[in-house]
């Protein structure tokens, strides 16, 4: 999840950890990115409840996901310059 | 009228996870697949209550929306979790009913009642939460609406 930070888009990060453990469901997704970003809002939780996972029929496309993720990392502050700063 | 009384009582299944900093996640099932069902429910340090729930699979056995919402409410009740509210978040795209009926009911009604008229908020009001904040679309067409306790 740190690698968010660092750039990588969060639904590349969500894929690894499915590739690693496909079991994974968006809950499980949601609660280990809250667990790693404590001060996000649950409005981004309850984003990743309905990104449109590889395999699955509906829900939030990838890009989409990953400015809605990024944009509540950024308004909690957890990218320097954040709220309305660029990505890093 | 009030708070539902489940026919089919999951209470009991709900898993209760730990979001850290004092929040917390209960999960029946799994609504975030296709053909999902199940409720799952995120209640944050400040008692605003988000949740997710479909009921697609067989809701004779598994329980209806209805059904698994009164059961969770059940559940947070007997664990002494307190929700101080219930946000509403509808996202464009995700097939939501709420954002489908809220939309709807925008043609003729203004923003408060046209989200207090939505699943969410008919089954909010019968708990009590019929104080709604004004629903805020981001720039990404998410709508948010706060139900609280109080009267409208």
């Amino acid at each position: 999840m740190d690698n968010i930070l660092t750039g990588k888009r969060p639904t590349d990060v969500f894929k690894a950890l499915l590739e690693k453990e496909p079991s994974l469901t968006n809950a499980d997704l949601a609660l280990e990115f809250k667990k790693h970003f404590l001060k996000v809002s649950d409005e981004a939780i309850q984003s990743i409840w309905q990104w449109r996972r590889p395999g699955r029929d509906r829900g939030i496309e990838d890009e989409r996901m990953d400015a809605i993720v990024t944009h509540y990392l950024k308004e909690a502050g957890y990218f320097q310059g954040s709220e309305s700063g660029s990505l890093p | 009228m009030g708070p539902p009384t489940p026919r089919v009582d999951v209470s009991s299944r709900f898993t209760k996870e730990s979001l850290g900093g004092g929040a917390v996640q209960y999960r029946y099932l799994d609504p975030t697949g296709d053909g999902g069902h199940g409720l799952i429910m995120a209640i944050d340090s400040e008692g605003t209550l988000g949740f997710e729930i479909r009921a697609e699979g067989d809701a004779a056995t598994l329980g209806t929306g209805t059904d698994m919402f009164a059961s969770g409410m059940q559940r947070l009740s007997a664990d002494g979790v307190q929700v101080n509210a219930i946000r509403g978040y509808w996202m464009e795209d995700s097939g939501s009913v709420n954002l489908q009926q809220f939309t709807e009911n925008l043609k003729i009604m203004d923003p408060q009642a046209a989200a207090a008229n939505t699943w969410t908020g008919r089954i909010a009001g019968r708990y009590g939460y019929l104080q709604v904040s004004s629903p805020s679309t981001n720039m990404f067409g998410n709508t948010t609406v706060i139900f609280s306790k109080g009267t409208p």
